[in-house]
């Protein structure tokens, strides 16, 4: 099911929230629960329920893994358990999300011929699977308690962080779970959710997918781009995999709030960043939470001196590439982020000193970077780096906007193309330039739970949210799918 | 201000925004789902799959024009002033009788209808006979009076920002309205270059063999007696069948793959078993040679000007088309006529011999 969908806004959520609410006010907390985890399936296998199978397999695995190592107490026994554990669920997620990749390769480059039937990827495998391993490893170390087997259904399959994150440890999610505090409507925290979670519904439905437009229909023309139209497509994609993903992770922090939990922020003004570094700081900070605490430490992390420190970043940023898709771009991706981070540890020094210039190589650099993670293949990241560099100008900018035809525009067009046709393409040209200033000047924004804070209770915030409501909401009938859900 | 108290006033904006749509689309209305236009607006028609199912619910009429694309420039105002009735035209791209008929039952629901013209295409005879008005595609609001189906309706931003600024805008420049809902002539180019681009005539290679139909009689016999029998469970209502003039590329194409056997067929049956339908009258214009083989009344293989829907429309007012028992023969033999022309000569006068 998508947070942007009719049927998820009038009927699901609200169902849910009352069930939850009314539920808790009973004696056993168990009902409200195994509720939530009830409403939490029908949201994953809304489209397909045969994802359910995958996702309770690994469920089941991994809460037995848990409870073995309650019963094991033998240190050699209890590290079988955890390569165990780790085995089924990079195993899982091998099979799913990168066999098909295994196989072609296989055939390309050992010249073999083995077809296997395409394997559909279950939506949000990466996050549940890298979910579950934090929680296995912990349970290995000893730092995370002996749940109860709803309580961890409840963790991993919790509707608003299930299929495209933010990943949520165990430590955030069930304290709050049990805490007899979020057994009533806290009116606060509802407010915020709500807010939060119409911000977040505007950025997907009124920024990205309006981007989406630009972005899906020059990506499928390459060839045709010039340098101009090319750099604009590039910025376009980076604009919207921000809103994109940012506004799906602000509606899945509102919601959560809605239920009273604190699920944790992934994303904090990402396109300001000052250098590689900086940027992962701040862009889907729980995946780098995950990968610095389960990869790069036990690596050695920077305690091992500068060559390893180097090591680590790149097998970080390579596991980083290939966690995103199973695709060479990706980890040609990773690796240039990895590289990034190399250079930037190498030569922590050599920086711009004005703050702006910093934040512009960044942002070119990030941007460029992200034309090869969406591009289909490395011969299509290259035609496309091939434009940006040497396309010139020949005027395909303006042929670029005429795809952006929204019904905000229509009556406006239909009036230019009847009295002044010869100003549809400045018009359209000027479409663009407004879409990509909104979006630019957002960036450079305040948060949005800082604006709901300072903004938000006014009439001037709440008529603006109550308009962005309407507005997004009746867009949904024509709006994409999440461009996370497959990561 | 507190933070519940905000959330109220959130609430209440939204509630307030809701109810605001809810009017305006209601008000407005362009799919004609629950009113016919209000403020003196006028009855504005040019999006046939999304408008023909709230027209049949929610306007007045008693008499229907029934058929695929080639029905939609007929001017149904020509029809009420020659007969005195209210007309609404019911259409179906594919012209599918299986679609027409779901139509123009609940056309027979909503209202007491007196006369029905049905501009049947014979190619629509070999269509299967399922309803294909509902599916995934396509919205259930359409078809049904559930308030809730209606939500996609009218929180919709291209109903809201296009349709309705669209209907307005129609109904003020006087597009679409009258007698000429759907008319799409406006915009199109009419000709023989134009209509020659619909089609490649293949090389020649001597006579062509008729293809065997055998396994598809089966459906074109349910698909003519689907229509037969609308006709006479219904006979309070009056019948006019009109078998469009569809160009000598038509004609020729259908020849080239080897149906030449089948139309004959499939015109033998439908012919005779309307003539037996006491409340229906036939009119036949498809062997009309002069307008069959000009190709300048054309857009495509099929597709007339809207002079040729009021010449049918004058013939059938005149009966000078019908079809009777006497002279059904002959109107047969004139089909096979025409053929015969247009295939070893009328073609030729477009396209060259290869």
């Amino acid at each position: 099911m998508l947070f942007n969908s009719v049927f998820f806004i009038t009927t699901f959520l609200p169902l849910a929230l009352l069930g939850w609410y009314l539920l808790q006010q009973l004696n056993n907390p168990i009902y409200a629960k195994v509720f939530l985890v009830g409403m939490s399936l029908w949201f994953y296998g809304y489209y397909n329920p045969w994802y359910l199978c995958v996702l309770l397999l690994s469920l089941f695995g991994n809460y037995g893994c848990s409870v073995l190592f309650e019963k094991v107490r033998e240190q050699k026994k209890r590290k079988m358990v955890l390569a165990l554990g780790l085995f089924v669920n990079v195993g899982l997620l091998f099979y799913f999300k990168y066999f098909n990749f295994f196989i072609d390769n296989c055939n390309y480059f050992l010249h073999t011929d083995i077809s296997i039937e395409k394997i559909a990827l279950p939506l949000g495998i990466s996050f549940f699977t890298f979910q579950q391993i934090s929680f296995i490893i912990d349970r290995y170390q000893q730092t995370a308690p002996d749940y109860t087997f709803v309580d961890y259904v409840c963790f991993v399959t919790y509707f608003p962080q299930l299929i495209a994150g933010p990943i949520v440890l165990h430590s955030e999610f069930l304290p709050e779970l049990s805490a007899r505090k979020n057994r009533k409507v806290d009116w606060e925290l509802f407010f915020d959710g709500v807010m939060l979670f119409i911000l977040g519904l505007g950025k997907k439905v009124l920024l990205a997918d309006m981007l989406a437009v630009v972005v899906n229909a020059e990506f499928a023309n390459v060839a045709y781009l010039d340098g101009v139209s090319a750099w604009v497509t590039i910025i376009c994609y980076m604009l919207e995999l921000y809103f994109d993903f940012s506004g799906y992770c602000d509606m899945a922090r509102g919601i959560g709030k809605m239920f009273g939990f604190h699920l944790p922020e992934n994303f904090n003004s990402p396109l300001m960043a000052t250098s590689v570094k900086d940027f992962w700081r701040r862009w889907h900070m729980t995946l780098s939470r995950f990968l610095t605490t389960y990869i790069y430490i036990p690596l050695g992390g920077n305690r091992q001196g500068k060559w390893k420190k180097c090591r680590n970043l790149l097998v970080v940023f390579l596991v980083s590439g290939l966690w995103h898709g199973a695709n060479w771009t990706f980890v040609v991706w990773g690796l240039l982020h990895g590289a990034a981070m190399v250079w930037e540890a190498l030569f922590p020094k050599l920086r711009f000193r004005q703050e702006a210039l910093s934040r512009l190589c960044t942002g070119i650099y990030v941007t460029l970077t992200f034309a090869i993670f969406r591009s289909d293949s490395l011969a299509q990241a290259g035609q496309l780096f091939r434009q940006l560099f040497t396309g010139g100008n020949t005027g395909f900018f303006a042929g670029m906007c005429n795809t952006l035809q929204f019904p905000e525009t229509y009556a406006v067009v239909k009036a230019l193309e009847m009295v002044a046709p010869q100003l549809l393409n400045p018009f359209y040209m000027a479409c663009m330039l407004l879409l990509l200033g909104i979006a630019l000047w957002l960036v450079r924004g305040k948060r949005a739970e800082v604006w709901i804070e300072e903004k938000g209770r006014t009439w001037k915030g709440l008529t603006t949210v109550a308009i962005l409501f309407i507005w997004a909401f009746v867009s949904l009938s024509q709006v994409s799918t999440f461009l996370y859900f497959n990561f | 201000m507190e933070k519940k108290k905000a959330l109220k006033r959130l609430c209440l904006l939204i509630l307030a925004l809701f109810f605001a749509v809810i009017f305006f689309v209601w008000l407005l209305d362009p799919f004609y789902q629950y009113h016919e236009p209000f403020f003196g607006l006028k009855k504005v028609l040019y999006d046939r799959d999304n408008q023909v199912p709230g027209t049949i619910r929610s306007f007045e009429y008693d008499t229907v024009i029934l058929g695929s694309s080639v029905a939609e420039n007929f001017d149904s105002s020509f029809i009420d002033s020659t007969y005195d009735c209210e007309t609404l035209k019911i259409i179906r791209a594919s012209g599918s009788v299986a679609d027409l008929l779901y139509y123009l039952e609940q056309a027979h629901e909503e209202q007491d209808l007196e006369r029905v013209f049905w501009c049947l295409d014979i190619f629509a005879l070999t269509a299967p006979m399922e309803v294909t008005l509902y599916g995934e595609d396509i919205p259930r609001y359409l078809h049904t009076e559930n308030v809730l189906d209606d939500i996609p309706y009218i929180f919709n931003k291209e109903v809201i920002m296009k349709k309705i600024p669209m209907m307005l805008a129609y109904s003020f420049m006087d597009i679409n309205t009258g007698g000429h809902a759907y008319d799409w002539s406006a915009d199109k180019t009419f000709g023989a270059a134009k209509a020659m681009t619909a089609y490649a005539k293949p090389e020649d290679s001597g006579t062509v063999e008729s293809r065997d139909f055998s396994s598809e009689k089966a459906l074109i016999g349910q698909n003519i007696e689907s229509v037969i029998s609308e006709i006479k469970s219904h006979p309070e209502v009056e019948y006019t069948v009109m078998f469009p003039p569809y160009s000598l590329l038509w004609w020729d194409c259908g020849y080239v793959n080897g149906e030449r056997e089948k139309y004959g067929y499939i015109l033998e049956q439908v012919l005779s078993e309307l003539l037996e339908c006491e409340n229906a009258t036939v009119h036949f214009f498809m062997a009309e040679k002069d307008i069959v083989c000009n190709l300048d009344n054309y857009m495509d293989m099929i597709h007339y000007t809207p002079q040729i829907n009021q010449y049918m429309l004058d013939g059938v007012a005149q009966g000078t088309h019908e079809v009777t028992k006497d002279n059904l023969g002959e109107i047969l033999t004139k089909v096979e006529e025409n053929f015969d022309y247009i295939i070893s000569e009328g073609i030729y006068e477009y396209y060259p011999k290869k």
